[in-house]
């Protein structure tokens, strides 16, 4: 919701001056849908799911765990990551459905609080500006951050060292790289999207 | 067998008879579990081969070596339960992989495995909630659900009581006795040495090779290397010197 009030306080400040405060909804709504829910959801999830990931299966590997599965030949990417990937991927854009509200939220607090702007109009615009082509782009967006924050934390707990305090470097590192990874995908992603024209 | 540039042990040349408990012995940090990590297929060796029967296990394709590992039994210093599965399941989830058997006929082994190693009644508790004495048996129970051929232990007196661990001795050669399996037990405990061991191995670590290949008890009773007479008499024969 900040992060839709910010977005909204910026905007408008910046079309008032030709007259257009009344697109921040637009500018709000696509940003939120299209490209900030998935970030903030995965940046959260980063730091509360990938970090988790690390930990526990960088504990696993402290504990021979992972070279248990292995000798009763069971593949610890088939029994543990696999399954929290899957998971991610799942959930993921519920939690970006409620950061792009939230999101939208905020916008229409500072629009319609601050800068006499409607909540009809607001709405209106909204409805407007916001396709069903930014929302599932803004989906596939939280898919994909889904895939990279599993990849990142299970990938550090599996390169995870023997000792209490490799586990320690594994969360962090997991962190970090989910987090990296997010934005160079938004990057791509946006490229991407821009050449296919969507 | 070494990591990199760095050589662990090297010109091992051993083999273990059908049956026997053999012991890989040595001072703290001469290579013992390494070198039963490259038995087990946890690392691979930077040079040479391990045969099983006539089946060269590095040099076999990956599905083969997953079939030869499916007949070993595997008891890890600190047992290396799973922490998220209880006890039952921890036994029971090799059997649910590899049989067809039911989830009725899987919890009848189960408890007749926790059984066997004195924990009956203790299906469904954690590994977090139960000592360490108490893990290792529950350990040793999913090693030999599968009834295997071969198994391995690493260390396996390590942080038992005298009494618990004379009792996993028993234990062993009743497993032995019984089911007839080859037992490779990683160990520097020198009553279970004398206690168990048909033959053994002692790896020295500042030779970075093996130096004595025989029985246990008939080691101590001939051996004139002095590092292996340290070893066996907890220093009280052999090399006096004491590296600073």
């Amino acid at each position: 919701m900040l992060v839709g009030l910010i977005l909204a306080f910026i905007g408008t400040i910046q079309l008032k001056m030709f007259g257009a405060q009344v697109f921040v909804a637009d500018f709000v709504g696509i940003i939120m849908v299209r490209l900030m829910g998935a970030i903030m959801t995965g940046i959260i999830m980063a730091g509360r799911t990938g970090a988790s990931f690390a930990a526990q299966i960088g504990t696993m590997q402290v504990n021979e765990e992972i070279d248990a599965l292995q000798t009763f030949g069971i593949s610890p990417m088939e029994f543990l990551v696999l399954p929290r990937m899957l998971a991610l991927i799942i959930m993921m854009p519920l939690p970006c459905l409620y950061a792009d509200a939230m999101g939208i939220l905020g916008g229409i607090v500072v629009s319609v609080g601050i800068f006499d702007i409607t909540l009809a109009e607001y709405l209106n615009r909204t409805r407007e500006a916001v396709t069903m082509t930014n929302l599932w782009i803004g989906l596939f967006h939280g898919v994909v951050f889904g895939i990279l924050v599993a990849l990142a934390g299970c990938l550090k707990g599996m390169q995870c060292g023997r000792s209490a305090s490799a586990v320690g470097e594994a969360t962090t590192s997991a962190v970090v790289t989910g987090i990296v990874a997010i934005v160079a995908a938004t990057a791509i992603i946006t490229f991407v999207c821009q050449v296919l024209g969507i | 067998m070494g990591y990199g540039d760095f050589i662990v042990m090297r010109d091992l040349n051993f083999s273990v008879n059908r049956g026997d408990i053999f012991i890989i012995m040595g001072a703290s940090g001469c290579g013992k579990s390494t070198l039963l990590k490259i038995l087990i297929g946890l690392k691979r060796p930077l040079s040479g081969q391990v045969f099983y029967g006539d089946s060269n296990f590095w040099e076999a394709h990956p599905s083969e070596r997953e079939q030869m590992m499916r007949g070993f039994g595997i008891l890890y210093q600190y047992g290396a339960l799973w922490s998220s599965m209880s006890l039952a399941e921890n036994i029971g989830l090799t059997l649910q992989r590899y049989t067809k058997l039911n989830h009725r006929q899987i919890q009848e082994i189960v408890s007749l495995k926790l059984s066997l190693v004195g924990l009956a009644g203790f299906e469904g508790y954690y590994p977090s909630n139960i000592s360490g004495g108490m893990k290792k048996r529950a350990a040793l129970a999913r090693a030999i659900v599968m009834d295997p051929d071969i198994l391995f232990f690493d260390e396996p007196s390590a942080g038992l009581d005298p009494i618990s661990a004379r009792s996993l001795d028993d234990l062993i050669l009743e497993l032995r006795d019984s089911m007839g399996t080859t037992i490779i037990i990683v160990t520097h405990e020198l009553a279970s040495i004398f206690a168990i061991g048909d033959n053994s191995i002692f790896l020295d670590v500042d030779l970075k090779t093996m130096t004595a290949s025989e029985d246990p008890n008939r080691l101590l009773a001939e051996s004139e290397n002095p590092t292996v007479r340290r070893f066996l008499t907890r220093g009280k024969e052999g090399a006096v010197e004491e590296k600073l």
